[in-house]
């Protein structure tokens, strides 16, 4: 019929393509440095045995050097390498972030969007959400090691727990939204089945939501590891980890600076990549928040 | 030019080859593509078009309300009272902004405050623009909401909005607008959001207080039932240019433009026969980001021809008060 | 012939206002009161009324979105009001719905393709092949060029998404479509193409339609007969022409004087009705439009009215105007028993 006319145009755009990345990250430079510096300081770690020396060596007659040719940045207190100390740390940091990310957001989207689809459970379960939301994360870290000795799984876990309901709350917020939607209603017209309608027309809203908490979430998880270990109760000490380091070397501050700066300085990019990215992500899924010319 | 020998003393708004541009990421709308029309004293102009013709940023364009970082009107005149107010400082065009012109939107809740009572609005807007003191400014407003008939404006004054229904809402506004006496009066698709029955009874206050005040109003629809019954003179509009304008009369028994004939065709009318197909406009709106050649109607035009797609036909005189901007519009007439 | 393809009886549903855990009586709102209308095959059916006055509901508690708090809803004798989820499914194919708003009705993130294919697939599995050529046919029948299957919602008109609507509609080959306010957020060009589709497929399919809107033009273009809702409740219910010819309910007839009509040389004779709906959480004791109507007898504050036929085959709910107790002579008969109406519960 007439519609036919229709100025065929633009090139039927699927979802997002490899190929969409440059204009995307044009647009939203924000998530390209964001992305970009966090990409950088997972190969760095993940490639540190090729090139940094072994950061658990002890060696007493080289304590507290400065930087040399052998170790670029100086030795610590225990005349352990800091550059190789600073790069292995960043294993921990990251792994620690981005698992406790990954898990916060995986149950919190579950309790979620169960609890946004089903009012009975909802009452119940956001409750329990909203008790678990007031322990402070380092109390409870606290507790769960004492229990169990230190160990980075139980660090996840402690982490990861009091940041759950923060992104089920979000979720949930989302899903109510969601679930009125003319679209959502059409599909049950249509004869689809519940599980369905959460997968293909409900779960994909909530993802732009998830992957900013999910930052939010990783960024705070870094810092929460970097302030455990320093208090001792985090990461293992003979295992490197930034808030290790400045842990033991908080007393030679004068005299080997770079024991402290180096980690302080990387832990300080990592969060803030880890930030830019979110950033980004939030205005690149909601352009209202930014709207430039 | 054209149907310039009315100008004169008794035109209040005199606009000339108004063009606004709005900015996408990687394109520019041109919203607006040089309009030129008149607003007498006390007359009511009706602006009707589809949606994205242009008719709201025609209002938005004339009160400098237009979003400040994606829009800009890059050329053209708005003489108020011989006065380009595209010139006036922002001060100046807030004081006449209110003052001599007031404007009324699609959706009441939005443009109320939901944290003050509606006397307090009311009474606010009053202070603004004159020096009255609080208890003069209150009770202007309960006088303003008797006048738009609001039953028992002395409890009514101290009801916050959301304590009202939608066309109470709307009277209120209307209330607010109509404060200070404006001389223009630009409705934005008042009644759109309102029922029939209410719509009825708004239609009918906005015309009586702009006959007691003898305002003149500018009313943007786009309904063809509510022009008819409210307006004196139409502007129709497409694709961000004026393609006819008449009064109101001339328009209906004999549309020059074939936007308006297609336009007035594809209201369903009992009189041309239940269940039956109704006349298409084919096609769809041009994209105003790309630059178009010829009448911007030609592709959905059955009367067009070769110049049509070649040459954009100038709003020129088809009648007395009665101009169209189309190459055969005296044919389309006869048709 | 046996017997309607939707029939709707006593059809009731009032919404609980907020939890009353502690409170003994929680407020409700009366949002469809006592509605019974049939549907036969092939027959458009529309409802008017104005915001409020429980059109919507009424759609919803036909697809069962919401579920009733009273009454039965037959469709071929089985009332899916009483069915569980599962013989639901089944159920709906017989019925589906085109929504108001063509932008939130689609889903952004899947393509025209698999937004109109979605509902078959629910019920069968389709290879790649199946899916693209039910599609196109789906897309051909609403007036739309196959390739716009890869289409995004984002990337076409709001003419060519409520043509999608439609397909999405037609995909189960319903014999009656629900289409809630279907073309009133269209511009009037547009919605003269949605209208002409509509009778179109009626006439080719041999669909029944329940088209609910506020736009009286629209509904005198389209309608067979007319049901006419006030605060929950059917006040008329008429023959399109009779109805649009000489409305009998003062709301009625209240409602056709106040819709604008493009005529510029119509002088409008009466006024506007006076006042606004009351709102449905405390509606007025008897005949709802009482404290509204230029008409209202004494009666009017205390009984409610019972839908009383009439000799042109409609049904009236007015004390005054459709006396239930008084003239048994005539008006009594049956005059047209293709669509049964109601029984006045007097």
């Amino acid at each position: 019929m007439t519609l036919l006319s229709a100025p065929v145009k633009a090139a039927p755009i699927g979802r997002l393509r490899l190929s969409e990345i440059p204009r995307l990250a044009r647009r939203h430079p924000l998530v390209l440095a964001g992305g970009g510096l966090l990409a950088l300081l997972i190969i760095l770690a993940l490639a540190a045995p090729l090139y940094a020396g072994d950061p658990v060596n002890m060696d007493p007659f080289k304590r507290l050097q400065p930087p040399s040719a052998e170790m670029w940045f100086g030795s610590d207190n225990l005349g352990r390498d800091v550059f190789a100390r600073t790069i292995f740390g960043a294993r921990i940091s990251l792994v620690v972030g981005l698992l406790s990310a990954a898990s916060a957001a995986v149950v919190g989207l579950l309790i979620g969007v169960v609890a946004g689809y089903s009012r009975g459970f909802d009452n119940i379960v956001m409750r329990i959400m909203d008790g678990l939301m007031s322990i402070p994360t380092i109390l409870l870290a606290i507790a769960l090691i004492s229990l169990t000795g230190p160990g980075i799984g139980i660090l996840i876990v402690a982490i990861a727990i009091p940041e759950t309901p923060a992104v089920a709350r979000l979720v949930r917020s989302v899903v109510l939204g969601v679930r009125e939607r003319p679209y959502v209603e059409a599909a049950l017209c249509g004869g689809a089945r519940l599980p369905k309608v959460l997968w293909r027309h409900i779960l994909p809203s909530t993802i732009p939501a998830l992957m900013v908490q999910g930052a939010t979430v990783c960024a705070s998880a870094i810092l929460t590891e970097a302030g455990l270990s320093f208090l001792g109760v985090g990461v293992p000490p003979e295992i490197p980890s930034w808030g290790n380091m400045i842990a033991s070397s908080r007393l030679y501050l004068a005299i080997a600076p770079l024991t402290i700066f180096a980690p302080g300085i990387c832990l300080a990019v990592t969060v803030l990549a880890v930030n830019l990215l979110g950033d980004g992500l939030r205005d690149m899924f909601d352009p209202r928040a930014k709207r430039r010319r | 030019m054209l149907m310039r020998e009315f100008a004169g003393d008794d035109v209040l708004l005199d606009v000339r080859d108004l063009e606004t541009h709005f900015y996408g990421e990687e394109s520019v709308t041109r919203a607006l593509g040089g309009i030129s029309f008149q607003v007498k004293k006390g007359e009511t102009v009706g602006v009707v078009g589809e949606s994205g013709c242009g008719k709201s940023v025609t209002a938005l364009s004339i009160l400098r309300l237009l979003p400040k970082l994606s829009a800009k009107t890059v050329g053209g005149e708005v003489r108020f009272h011989g006065r380009d107010i595209l010139e006036l400082s922002d001060r100046e065009m807030r004081k006449i902004r209110g003052d001599q012109i007031a404007m009324i939107f699609q959706e009441p809740m939005t443009s109320l405050n939901p944290v003050y009572t509606v006397g307090h609005q009311i009474a606010e807007a009053v202070q603004i623009h004159t020096k009255a003191s609080r208890p003069v400014a209150m009770a202007k407003a309960e006088e303003m909401l008797r006048l738009v008939r609001i039953a028992d404006p002395e409890r009514r004054v101290s009801n916050y909005p959301h304590e009202m229904s939608g066309g109470m809402r709307q009277r209120v506004m209307i209330a607010m607008a109509l404060a200070c006496s404006p001389e223009l009066l630009i409705a934005d698709e008042p009644t759109t959001a309102l029922d029939v029955t209410i719509q009825a009874q708004i239609l009918r206050l906005i015309v009586d207080l702009k006959d007691r005040m003898g305002a003149a109003v500018m009313f943007i629809t786009h309904d063809l039932g509510v022009v008819a019954e409210t307006c004196q003179r139409v502007i129709v509009m497409y694709a961000g240019r004026i393609v006819e304008q008449a009064n109101v009369v001339d328009l209906f028994a004999r549309p020059a433009h074939p936007y308006t004939q297609g336009l007035m065709r594809s209201v369903p009318d009992p009189r041309r026969g239940r269940q039956r197909r109704l006349p298409e406009i084919p096609g769809i709106v041009p994209n105003l980001r790309e630059p178009i050649v010829g009448c911007s109607f030609a592709p959905r035009c059955p009367f067009a021809i070769d110049i049509c797609r070649e040459k954009r036909p100038p709003l020129r005189d088809v009648g007395s008060s009665h101009a169209a901007a189309c190459w055969r519009a005296e044919e389309v007439m006869g048709a | 012939m046996t017997g309607p393809l939707l029939k709707v009886e006593n059809l009731t549903k009032h919404y609980p206002l907020g939890a009353g855990f502690l409170k003994k009586t929680i407020p409700t709102i009366r949002a469809v009161e006592d509605v019974s209308f049939t549907v036969e095959a092939g027959e458009t059916l529309c409802i008017v009324g104005e915001s409020g006055c429980g059109k919507s509901t009424v759609a919803r508690l036909l697809m069962r979105l919401v579920d009733p708090t009273g009454g039965r809803v037959l469709i071929d004798g089985t009332d899916i009001a009483g069915l569980r989820k599962q013989e639901l499914r089944a159920h709906r194919r017989r019925m589906q719905m085109v929504f108001q708003d063509p932008y939130s009705s689609l889903n952004p993130r899947l393509t025209a393709g698999q937004i109109i294919t979605e509902p078959v697939e629910n019920f069968e599995r389709l290879t790649r092949k199946q899916r693209n050529a039910l599609a196109a046919d789906l897309l051909q029948k609403v007036g739309m060029a196959p390739e716009m299957m890869h289409r995004l919602p984002s990337e076409l008109s709001g003419g060519q998404r409520q043509r999608l609507g439609i397909a999405r509609a037609l995909s189960l080959n319903p014999s009656l479509i629900i289409a809630d306010e279907a073309v009133s957020a269209l511009d009037v060009s547009v919605q003269a193409q949605i209208l002409n589709l509509l009778l179109d497929l009626q006439q080719q399919m041999g669909l029944a339609f329940v088209f609910i809107s506020h736009d009286l033009g629209v509904v005198e273009h389209i309608a067979h007969r007319v049901a006419v809702m006030y605060l929950g409740r059917i006040v008329e219910l008429a023959p399109s022409e009779a109805l649009f010819a000489k409305p009998v309910h003062p709301y009625t007839e209240a409602l056709l004087a106040a819709a604008p009509v493009p005529d510029p040389t119509r002088v409008r004779l009466e006024a506007p009705v006076e006042g606004e709906v009351p709102s449905p959480i405390n509606p007025p004791t008897g005949c709802a439009f009482h404290p509204r109507c230029p008409l209202a007898v004494e009666r009017c504050r205390i009984e409610v009215p019972p839908l009383v036929p009439m000799a042109d085959g409609r049904v009236v709910a007015c004390h005054v105007r459709a006396p239930a107790t008084e003239s048994p002579g005539p008006r009594l008969r049956q005059p047209n028993r293709r669509h049964t109406v109601p029984e006045a519960n007097a």
